[in-house]
């Protein structure tokens, strides 16, 4: 059963891979399930390990990833300081911005991700994270869109959307993005 | 597990022993594939000569020189100084059994060993560990019928004799390592693996991979199962894994962060940070009946609790204070709370040594983020690592040593500090990996 699922997703996926325009995305044979198995070829027999076929895991919520959110040109995203939560004046304008397009539309509903630079506890910053989508929902709350439409995830620094080691890249990770679900 | 471990020989006598012919022919098969940099400290270091293996020639694979295994396993420690090959004198390896020379060359202990090939891809190992000083042979132990495979996991099990016979302390070398390696598909998309490797980041074998994120991962103390936190719903849950991959469970997926899972010494029961009260909270879960109690109250943010040695307690982050600072409290009291770090303004990241006396973790000073060690007796505590991204310390099974990862501009490095901060030794694993989970003793189970 949970093999069939797993096929199911994958031709979905595959499905869904080539209705997309952007990105060349990958080869046929790159999202087919691979039995993981390190047993094999390592020569090693060593504690009976053994994988699972999990090839495919988490490529639909990967995929997510390559959608494009933003409304009216206005990037859905909102930046932080180092170690802060607290919203700035540039970030509340993309907020406002986005409470207005809530309210022009009742029945969406909002998910807030909450990211962190890489530097200190992955954990702790997991939480950081949180702290950060829980102010940016405090904010569309104070603004009126009721709180059952707003979901908060973090994604602590696992996320990046900036690879480098300096301010630049860190300043662009510390932030929230706005997604809206379909 | 794997059965391998080895058998105790007839020890030489005296008179054999000063007689007896050392290898016929040194093998040239030093190799400096680990680097050790030593990085000071006051403890002694103690020095150690482990002569190449006779008739290691007949063993083809590279990857299993007995003795450059040994020497690696026992530098990496921090309490051994192993004589370099290359400085062994040939005339000596390919001569008499000289102890003479061993004790002008200052090496206390001296390591022989004999590989014979049984056929079928099949070896018998001998190994010898002799006090230089008083002539003693402290260790004298076969392993038979070990497969070529299997050649390293023997080294490994050398490496605990002659560290247990030499230090009194249990060894730490057969277990293995759990982390995450993190890939790029097509160079563009992340692929999350999950790997699991000897403790010196060999024969890495992967158990999992995932497009979405994968972190925190923690050992069953039997060594038979992983826990650790996945994305693969696009939001952090707790999942158990065995090891064979039979089977595999999401154990928590409550709304809100699902994360940092530290298994129990018996194996019943999983620290855990939820967010579901509303901010992040430490809870214990009964493994088996789901059921969880809650530990700490705060409306700061709680993570990253691990247990103490005795289990009666636990170690957890918490900014109640502002910053991240360790603090413990017990099982059978949650509301009494005790702070244990005041140095530094950021503090995370807690993981106990197994028996009791030191905590180390994260601190953040000037040199950026930096694994130091706190013993829990003095409280007194010393940063011991010299790089300065450091994440997710974890301590060997024995306590002496301490794998983390740091950021190079390559991107993750997995490495290995002795606990007196004497070696800093990055692991034999390529590409981009992060949070090691060192495992438990591989023969325990």
């Amino acid at each position: 059963m949970r093999q069939k699922m797993r096929v199911a997703l994958v031709s979905s996926l595959s499905v869904l891979l080539a209705a997309c325009s952007d990105p060349p995305v990958d080869d046929a044979g790159a999202n087919k399930p691979v039995v993981v198995d390190g047993a094999a070829g390592m020569g090693m027999n060593n504690g009976g390990l053994k994988g699972i076929d999990l090839n495919t895991l988490g490529a639909m919520a990967a995929l997510e990833d390559e959608k494009n959110y933003a409304v009216g040109g206005v990037q859905p995203t909102i930046y932080f300081g180092l170690d802060q939560f607290t919203i700035d004046g540039k970030g509340q304008a993309v907020i406002n911005h986005y409470v207005r397009y809530l309210q022009s539309k009742p029945t969406a509903s909002i998910v807030l991700e909450g990211h962190c630079d890489d530097r200190g506890s992955s954990e702790y910053n997991m939480a950081l994270g949180e702290r950060r989508a829980k102010a940016v929902k405090d904010a569309l709350s104070f603004a009126g869109i009721a709180s059952a439409r707003i979901r908060v995830v973090s994604f602590g620094e696992e996320r990046p959307a900036a690879e480098g080691n300096d301010e630049a890249s860190w300043s662009l990770n510390r932030r929230v993005e706005m997604k809206f679900p379909q | 597990m794997m059965q391998l471990s080895g058998i105790s020989i007839n020890r030489f006598t005296k008179a054999l022993l000063l007689c007896a012919s050392l290898w016929g022919s040194a093998q040239a098969l030093a190799q400096d594939a680990v680097r050790v940099e030593i990085t000071g400290g006051t403890e002694q270091s103690l020095p150690i000569a482990v002569t190449p293996f006779k008739n290691q020639v007949a063993v083809i694979n590279p990857d299993f020189n007995l003795a450059q295994i040994i020497r690696d396993d026992l530098a990496r420690s921090g309490s051994f100084t192993p004589m370099k090959e290359s400085e062994m004198s040939a005339a000596v390896l390919a001569g008499e059994l000289n102890l003479d020379y061993w004790r002008k060359m200052l090496q206390d202990y001296l390591v022989i060993g004999e590989i014979r090939a049984q056929g079928g891809d099949m070896y018998q190992v001998d190994m010898r560990l002799i006090n230089t000083l008083n002539n003693q042979e402290m260790v004298a132990r076969r392993w038979n019928g070990v497969s070529a495979p299997l050649l390293r996991t023997a080294a490994h099990q050398m490496s605990d004799a002659i560290y247990t016979a030499v230090t009194g302390r249990g060894g730490a070398f057969d277990s293995r390592m759990a982390y995450v390696r993190v890939e790029r598909v097509q160079g563009k998309r992340k692929m999350f693996l999950l790997e699991v490797a000897d403790s010196d980041g060999y024969a890495p074998r992967t158990i999992l991979r995932s497009y979405m994120p994968l972190m925190s991962v923690s050992w069953s103390p039997d060594g038979s199962k992983l826990a650790y936190v996945s994305f693969e719903n696009r939001r952090p849950e707790i999942i158990v894994q065995s090891l064979d991959g039979r089977s595999r469970q999401s154990v928590a997926a409550y709304e809100g962060i699902n994360s940092a899972p530290a298994w129990s010494a018996d194996g019943r029961s999983l620290l855990m940070t939820l967010s579901k009260g509303g901010n992040p909270d430490i809870y214990v879960m009964d493994i088996e009946s789901k059921r969880l109690t809650q530990l700490t109250f705060d409306a700061a943010i709680e993570t990253e609790a691990v247990w103490s040695a005795d289990g009666q307690s636990i170690f957890f982050n918490s900014d109640r204070r502002g910053q991240p600072q360790i603090f413990q409290t017990s099982l059978a009291n949650p509301r009494d709370v005790k702070r244990l770090t005041f140095e530094g303004k950021y503090n995370a990241r807690p993981v106990a040594s197994g028996d009791g006396r030191y905590l180390a973790y994260v601190r953040q000073d000037i040199g950026g983020f930096k694994v130091t060690t706190q013993d829990l007796v003095s409280g007194s505590a010393k940063v011991i690592s010299t790089t300065g991204t450091d994440e997710s310390p974890s301590f060997s099974p024995n306590g002496d040593m301490i794998a983390y990862s740091y950021n190079d501009y390559r991107g993750g490095v997995i490495a290995v500090l002795s606990r007196n901060g004497r070696a800093f030794t990055k692991l034999a694993i390529n590409g981009d990996v992060r949070d090691p989970a060192w495992g438990p003793l591989n023969n325990s189970q």
